[in-house]
Order: C-alpha cells, then structure tokens, then sequence
C-alpha cells in the first residue's frame, strides 16, 4: 500500500482531494478534533463523506485528537459509536483515554495515533499496539534512521510529506494557552511560534517560524522504506490547494512506483508546489536537523500570489468554449495553464473573454462571476485554470 | 513529600539529608530545558528524562539504566521508556507534558506507571478534582519554571547563526507583558514562562505521592526558600492556567 491521504476542511475539499488523485481523506468532527477553526463535518456529513468515499473505494479518517479535559468528555461515546457505525476507516487520537474507551465500548473502529502523540521510536510504538493502535503518524522529527526503526515493527506507519511544521514537537506547546488562553491541545492554537519575540537589549526579534516541509527530494526513499501512507497537512486550505498538492504528489508516487520520475519532473512539481503554498519549502527532520535554511527570519519573503483565476464548470465540446467561475483577476493577453486529474496540462493566452451574457470583455475583474473563454483543447469540469507563472521547459 | 529537582551540586549537599524530600536529578543527554544535568554515576535519588527519543537514544539509555547506579526513581516523558524500565525496581513516575489533563487518562497510565504527573495546564480545580479520583497517588507541580513548549530545532543557534550574532543558549524575550525564557541544549530548544507557576496552595491536597519543585535559574538561597519555607517573597510568580481556564474551541 501507498497511501495518498489529504486534508478535507469541508466535503467540498474532501470531494477535490478525491477527484485531483487522494486514496484517502482525514477531516474532523464538530467536537474532538484539533481544528476548530476549519468547517469541519457535522455527523450527517461524516457519514456522507464516509458513503462517498468508500462508494470510489476510498477511505476516510477522522480526527478524534484533542487532549481531553474532564468536562470534554460528554458526547464521547455517543460519537465514537457511531463513527463505527457508519464504518469510517479510522479514527485519528492522541489521547489514551480514546483509546482505552474504544476497546471498552466493543467497538470495531480502527485506530491510528496522532502525529500530536509525538511517537520516535519502536518502543513506544509497542506500547501503543498492545492497545490497538493499528498505524502510527510519526512525529514530524522522525529522521530517516529513526523510521526504519520504527517500520520494522511492522504497525501501519504515516509520515507527513508536506505542508505546515510545528515549531514545538506537535503535543508539546501550549504557547497559544499562555498568550491567548486558546488551548492548542484542543483545536485553538493560536500559532504563538508565527510571532515576534522581543528581546529586552534591543537586539533583532527572535522568530521561530519553521519554513513548511516538502518531501519530494526524498519521497522515494520513503515509499522504498515501506512508509504506507504519505500526508499532506492543511485542512484549513483551500480547493486549489489541495487540488494541487495532491495532484503534484499523486504524479510522484506514481511516477516513482512506474519508474517514470526524473529529475527535472521533480524539480517541476517542487516548483508548482511552493508557489501554490505561497511558503518556501523544505525536507526539514529527514536527513539533518533543521538549520537556518529550515526556518524564517523577520517574516517570509514571498507577497501573496492570486494564481488561481477560476474552476471550470463546463466545456463546450462543439463550440470550445469554456464556462469558469473565476476567483482573480485576468485580462485579454493573460498567458493561463489549465490543469485536471485527466487533463494534461496546457496554457493559452487568452485573447478573448467573454460574460455569462456571452458579451465581450476586457478582463474579469471579480471573484465568483461566470465568464466564458474560448479554449482549443478539451477541458473537463473541475479542472483549474491559473496564471502561467512556472515554465516546465525552462526546468527540463 | 517534596520533589525537588536538583540545579547544582550545592543545592543537592544542601536537601540531600532532608526526609522530607526526595532529589531529582536531570539526566546529562536525556534532559532538555535544564542547564546542569548529572551523569548517572553522580545520582542518589530520582532521575529525570523529558526528551523525546529515537530507538539509538533509547538502546543507550538501556545501558545507561542498567549500569550499578544509585536510582531510586524516575521520571520520564517517552513512553518507550517503560519498556527499557520493566525489570528495574524503582519508583516509576510518567511525565507525559500536556496530557496529564483528565482524570481518565491518568487513571490508565497508573496501569502502568507508580505515578503520573499531572498537568500544569489546567485549572486549580481541575487538578483538585483529578487528585481526589485518581487510583494510585500522583505528583502535583507545586513551584518552578513551568514549561511552555519543546521544539528539537536548534531555534537560538539558528537565531544567532542567522543575524551573525553571539550564541546565548539563555535567553529572555517577550510578547506585549507575556515575558518567555528559553533554554537551549543540543537536543533542542525549551521555553519557559518567564514567571515561576505558583501551586503552593495545593500543598494540602491528599492522594499526592509528590509535591514537585522545578526550581530551575533560582539560586541555592531562594531555593531554600521556596522548598523549606515555601517562601516565596522574594520571586517573580504567577498562578498562570490555576486561575485561568483555556478555551475549549474558540468561540467558547
């Protein structure tokens, strides 16, 4: 097994993740889960995601990984029944209490250990199976020795390969508790590590921020470990980004396990990859500890892009035409790349736009409005169109 | 009884003779957050182990363990330490930071484990509360340094690496009047609040194997102070999250 497995903020991510090439999805609940600040799914909508989902033959995991106070736990049985009713494929926790109540309540749920577990080594591995954990998600500092170890166990190991780091050993922080009484181990971290520290001698801010992880430069040698399922984080990002990361990944697992993967195709997709996040990138704990290339100084770089222009609705096969709903700003002379799960990727320059009352016009100037473009090549719906920033010749 | 974790070697001579409290020691390579570690040879009561650990730290640590030592008990975060602790016969006592939060939980690690420690993230209630329903006694943080976060990054070698500036492996920061220390070893990079978290009126709760002193950065005199007296006069403190619930989602 190689497991693709995407955040889904909301069905509508989760149904994108599925579509641009996810073999799994992970979400989290109204309660119990440590983003509550993504949309997350009410239980009709878990057990419609699960239906969905398993209807592609594909799974679902949800989160249930909060670090419980005594007052949390009303609701909690009620809910892990009937997440085991309506068969999700796992649950996701941190806390032991889960954990032991899952068993003690007969239930069929599978169990996975959160990243927030902070789990290193085989031992502790050992103790989290003779418990019924079935698949671990390694702590985010797990090096390359430090997985193999762990891999001979034989339990079901995931690894995060790309998205936002944790300064702190995920579990291990409660900054956002001291600054802003918002308890991180229950979904409210308030990213404390993203600030400024001043310093009392005026000398430059401390900033402790962790560029995100990518793994592309070591993918392979993850899936040649063993590694069963690779994890993308960010369930409060959007459609676009989750299309493309996952799009990006899905390409590389393939291309890795076809033989197919060169160079200049990685090079292509890191590309893609960090002007789709907006972040620089890096392996981060695989290979080395993390130094000053790792992390940010005095904030990013980067200023925000606007490359995503709009989703396809509909294709016009007899008169070429494509129906987008836009989401930026574009302009008759704007070079577009259109990208799909089945759509080889292209670009255009768009000499011709039109609104949904098919009159023409010089550029579309706001999100959300219906406008219809010319387009020789076939496109299917769901396929993005974006600004053609990364030329892929220029890489190979 | 008092836990009291050692910061020099005088302030050790100086409780060691004192029934009413047992030494900790934090083990040299197996702490972070701790500017004076101790070799296992020097140790003559509890041992402390908060980093996180790979299996290689932990073969070592097996080793390190089952040498002729004088250990009367540990403290240790990573759970795959139990399985190197099994046959040895001392006071096992887990430390699983930011856990220790409900009761249910501490219940099944005392499955496991002598003790547990409970957490100093939540409110003076709640840990009363737990106290009162725990199946084996546990250990409640009464005074010190409380711990605000573990990165293994090398965050203030980074730091002064980045902007060509002196390495200080102690340093004092803060944001708007929340003032942070952070210490850093080689295994990573440890912050702390800048004011000691002040429990002392739990000292008279029952069901307490117990009462821990991290009086970290402190000198031997207010030390004395602090763990003797429970004097606390003459120190920065705060009663941080016992007076003060966090939210459980935002919006709550």
């Amino acid at each position: 097994m190689t497991e693709l497995l995407a955040p889904a903020g909301d069905f509508e991510r989760l149904y994108f993740a599925f579509l641009y090439g996810a073999d799994a999805v992970y979400f989290g609940g109204q309660n119990f889960g440590l983003r509550a600040n993504a949309k997350n799914f009410n239980l009709e909508e878990i057990k419609k995601a699960t239906e969905y989902a398993h209807s592609l033959g594909k799974k679902v995991y949800v989160t249930v990984n909060i670090v419980l106070h005594d007052s949390d736990f009303a609701g909690l049985d009620e809910y892990l029944k009937y997440l085991d009713e309506i068969n999700v494929d796992s649950i996701i926790v941190s806390d032991i209490a889960v954990i032991k109540r899952v068993k003690e309540l007969g239930l069929n749920l599978a169990m996975c250990l959160s990243t927030q577990a902070s789990t290193m080594n085989s031992r502790a591995v050992k103790f989290w199976r003779n418990l019924g954990v079935t698949r671990v998600v390694l702590a985010r500092e797990a090096s390359r020795d430090a997985i193999k170890r762990i891999k001979d166990t034989g339990i079901e190991v995931e690894a995060f390969i790309h998205g936002a780091m944790c300064t702190s050993f995920s579990g291990k922080c409660v900054l956002s508790n001291y600054m802003t009484l918002r308890d991180a181990n229950r979904g409210g971290c308030a990213q404390v590590c993203r600030w400024n520290f001043e310093r009392s001698d005026g000398e430059v801010d401390l900033t402790i921020t962790p560029k995100d992880l990518n793994m592309v430069k070591f993918l392979e040698d993850e899936i040649n470990m063993g590694v069963d399922s690779f994890k993308i984080e960010g369930r409060m990002r959007s459609i676009y980004y989750v299309a493309t990361v996952i799009w990006c990944y899905r390409r590389m697992i393939d291309g890795i396990i076809n033989k197919t993967l060169t160079e200049p195709d990685k090079a292509y997709y890191l590309a893609i990859l960090n002007r789709c996040a907006n972040r620089e990138s890096a392996p981060q704990f695989f290979d080395k500890l993390p130094g000053v290339d790792e992390q940010y100084f005095n904030g990013r770089d980067e200023v925000s892009n606007q490359d995503f222009l709009g989703l396809v609705l509909d294709y016009d096969d007899d008169t070429k035409i494509a129906t987008i709903d836009t989401r930026n700003y574009f302009e008759i002379g704007t070079e577009v790349e259109f990208f799909g799960p089945n759509t080889e990727t292209f670009s255009i320059v768009l000499n011709k736009i039109y609104n949904d009352s098919l009159e023409l016009i010089d550029a579309s100037r706001h999100p959300k409005t219906i406008v219809k473009i010319p387009v020789d090549k076939k496109l299917a719906k769901n396929d993005f169109m974006r600004l053609k920033v990364i030329d892929k010749s220029s890489i190979l | 009884m008092k836990l009291v974790t050692v910061t020099s070697n005088t302030i050790s001579d100086k409780l060691k003779n004192n029934e009413d409290i047992m030494l900790l020691y934090p083990l040299k390579s197996y702490t972070v957050g701790y500017p004076i570690t101790f070799d296992i040879k020097d140790i003559d009561g509890f041992v402390l182990i908060n980093r996180i650990l790979d299996d290689f730290d932990l073969d070592e640590l097996d080793t390190i363990l089952h040498k002729k030592n004088n250990i009367k008990g540990i403290v240790f975060d990573d759970l795959g330490i139990l399985d190197i602790i099994s046959d040895l016969n001392i006071t096992k006592i887990l430390l699983i930071n930011h856990y220790g939060n409900n009761t249910r939980s501490i219940n099944y690690y005392l499955e496991y484990t002598d003790s547990v420690v409970v957490s100093s993230d939540i409110t003076k209630e709640e840990i009363k509360e737990i106290v009162k329903n725990t199946i084996k006694p546990v250990v409640v943080n009464v005074f010190g340094m409380k711990d605000l976060m573990y990165s293994r990054r090398l965050l203030l070698a980074n730091y002064a690496k980045y902007y060509n500036i002196p390495n200080k492996n102690v340093l004092d920061v803060k944001i708007k009047d929340n003032g942070f220390k952070i210490f850093e070893n080689e295994y990573g990079t440890y912050f702390y609040a800048s004011k000691y978290y002040n429990a002392l009126n739990l000292l008279d709760l029952d069901n307490v194997l117990y009462f821990w002193y991290n009086p970290v950065f402190l000198d031997d005199e207010q030390i004395l102070d602090v763990v003797i007296n429970n004097d606390v006069s003459n120190i920065d403190n705060d009663s941080l999250f016992l007076d003060k619930a966090t939210t459980y989602r935002i919006g709550d």
